[in-house]
């Protein structure tokens, strides 16, 4: 038994240090030109290096300064924050693909959260908007989970304290960075814009600066009365996160 | 060899082994090494997410009727596999900070693009080749666009996949949008006429020198034919604010803040005399036209704070002594 154990940890060490030698290789990106047409890639990354030829220099902070003056060339491009010297992605990201609520009982609000993040780089503002496609329904659409009104009244633009078992609904509350004001506490709720209605998204996280790794979590509730019909019900929950010009 | 001597041998190995792994694991290679293992283990738990990057995150172009200038815009997916359906429209600004209210108006003609739906494995890269090719008549304006990269999880559920029976799938699904802004010009010599109206550039009036900070509220209009980004400055007694190059569209204003080493902050002072008037100038351009723009504002600055603290000790000492006096009266 001694001497398989001594023969397993031998055998790692050896393939760790096999892999440990291995080689790594990095794909570069070109650069695409003809007397016709220039394709720019841009910058991943502060590494990518910038591009150049012999007739120009390809900045990708100032942007391109075409061969020549414009009468000539007919274009001038600019790529990424002017203040920012490298092109920085903008990045969004969720913890989830879905939310999945279970068995709904009646009077007993389920709640379920995930979690977004959103990086701009440091190079300017951004907004991440919400809206559902239609309020919890069933497949035939016969039966719907209205959305909340919460304790009192609550809308997608402001929300308000939803504590009570006996109102029901479906709505979401915001925490963490950048998010609305109006969510003072993981008590307040709002329904998400319904854009079946004509509703415009509302906005769930928005800043005016820098945005580097931004993360807000997203609480979802469900609450149901004994009149709500057996089903299963779904929507679909739309993110847009764009930055700003 | 006993059994003792065995052992000690088999211990001397793993020491060996141990150490030399313990090499491996402090040089760079080893570190990326133990790296890449543990991100394997989270990238199994990334595959359930929803992560896309794009770039880049603004494109400006100026062009002549009649030419033709091609870029790319990347999408990278670092979640879970996905489908993507590109589209270009017409945005307007929403406020004065930058921010956008996309459209459902789409982009016009002469800018091509493949709008196919597009399916993207985890860590995998799209790349949109965006054609601009204004025809030879086409009016010397600007258009505001937005990129939108629409995004439906490769396991999104549609009404007909449904059980209406399994009450376990109560559910919300989840579609992303990540987008990308494009601003354009259309311009036959590439000189649109630029102008500006400062619509406000204020500060306080009296400030504390020790507990008021100093900032400038600065609004800007573009009363021109194309969008252009202030080049300027805020100068004071003794500090230069640098404006921040921010786009302000045709027929919209914004408010601008200061830049710092590439990061936008507020025009605000960090020191200020004790006492005395701060003036601060305003001086900007259009982009590189040679029109300045100048405005100014002033602040008196004094300690009020310490004029206060001041006061009340004295007046709380004069008391003590009026109290302390009438009690050796009584006395």
């Amino acid at each position: 038994m001694r001497k398989i154990k001594c023969f397993v940890f031998y055998l790692t060490a050896l393939t760790l240090f096999i892999v440990h030698c291995s080689s790594f290789t990095v794909s570069a990106q070109e650069r695409i030109e003809s007397p016709n047409y220039r394709i720019i890639f841009p910058n991943l990354n502060s590494g990518a290096g910038i591009p150049s030829s012999s007739s120009y220099i390809l900045d990708s902070t100032l942007g391109q300064t075409a061969p020549g003056p414009y009468s000539s060339s007919g274009y001038r491009v600019k790529a990424g924050f002017q203040y920012v010297h490298s092109i920085i992605p903008f990045s969004f990201s969720i913890s989830d693909v879905a939310i999945n609520f279970g068995t709904l009982a009646p009077n007993t609000p389920i709640t379920d959260s995930s979690t977004i993040t959103i990086s701009a780089g440091g190079a300017g503002g951004y907004q991440v908007k919400a809206s559902e496609n239609n309020p919890l329904k069933t497949f035939d659409g016969a039966n719907t989970i209205p959305d909340t009104l919460c304790d009192t009244t609550c809308s997608e633009i402001l929300a308000a304290s939803w504590t009570s078992s006996t109102k029901y609904g479906f709505g979401f509350n915001m925490s963490g960075d950048d998010i609305p004001a109006d969510f003072t506490s993981t008590d307040y709720f709002r329904q998400f814009a319904d854009r079946s209605l004509g509703e415009s998204p509302s906005i769930i996280m928005s800043s005016n600066n820098i945005g580097r790794s931004r993360t807000a979590t997203i609480t979802y509730k469900v609450n149901t009365s004994n009149l709500q019909p057996a089903g299963t019900y779904r929507n679909i929950i739309t993110f847009s996160a764009i930055p700003s010009y | 060899m006993n059994k003792l001597q065995i052992t000690n041998l088999q211990n001397k190995t793993k020491l060996i082994f141990v150490l030399l792994l313990s090499s491996i694991f402090a040089t760079p290679k080893g570190q990326a090494l133990l790296t890449s293992y543990s991100l394997l283990a989270k990238q199994i738990y990334a595959q359930e997410a929803i992560n896309l990057s794009v770039t880049p995150p603004l494109f400006e172009l100026t062009i002549a009727p009649d030419k033709e200038v091609r870029q790319i815009f990347s999408l990278i997916n670092s979640g879970s596999d996905v489908y993507i359906t590109p589209k270009i429209v017409y945005f307007v600004p929403s406020d004065e900070f930058g921010n956008v209210e996309i459209t459902d108006t789409k982009s016009p003609d002469w800018i091509k693009y493949d709008n196919s739906k597009v399916f993207l494995k985890q860590d995998a890269k799209l790349d949109l080749n965006v054609v601009f090719f204004p025809p030879p008549d086409l009016p010397e304006t600007d258009h505001f666009l937005t990129i939108v990269f629409e995004a439906e999880n490769d396991n999104l559920d549609t009404n007909d996949n449904l059980d209406e029976l399994d009450e376990n799938k109560n559910s919300s699904e989840y579609t992303t949008q990540i987008a990308s802004n494009i601003l354009v010009t259309v311009s036959k010599d590439g000189n649109p006429k630029k102008a500006a109206e400062i619509i406000k550039f204020s500060t306080v009036k009296i400030a504390d020198s020790l507990l008021t900070p100093v900032s400038y509220e600065l609004v800007i209009k573009n009363v021109g034919n194309s969008f252009w980004k202030p080049n300027g400055k805020i100068v004071t007694n003794n500090q230069t604010l640098k404006l921040a190059p921010q786009n302000i569209l045709s027929n919209y204003s914004r408010k601008i803040s200061c830049i710092e080493a590439e990061t936008l902050v507020p025009c605000k002072l960090d020191g200020k005399p004790f006492i005395g008037l701060v003036k601060a100038n305003l001086e900007f351009t259009t982009d590189e036209d040679p029109k300045l723009y100048r405005a100014e504002v002033k602040t008196f600055v004094f300690p009020f704070s310490v004029l206060v603290i001041f006061s009340a000790s004295l007046l709380t000492l004069l008391r003590y002594k009026f109290i302390f006096k009438l009690w050796r009266r009584r006395d």
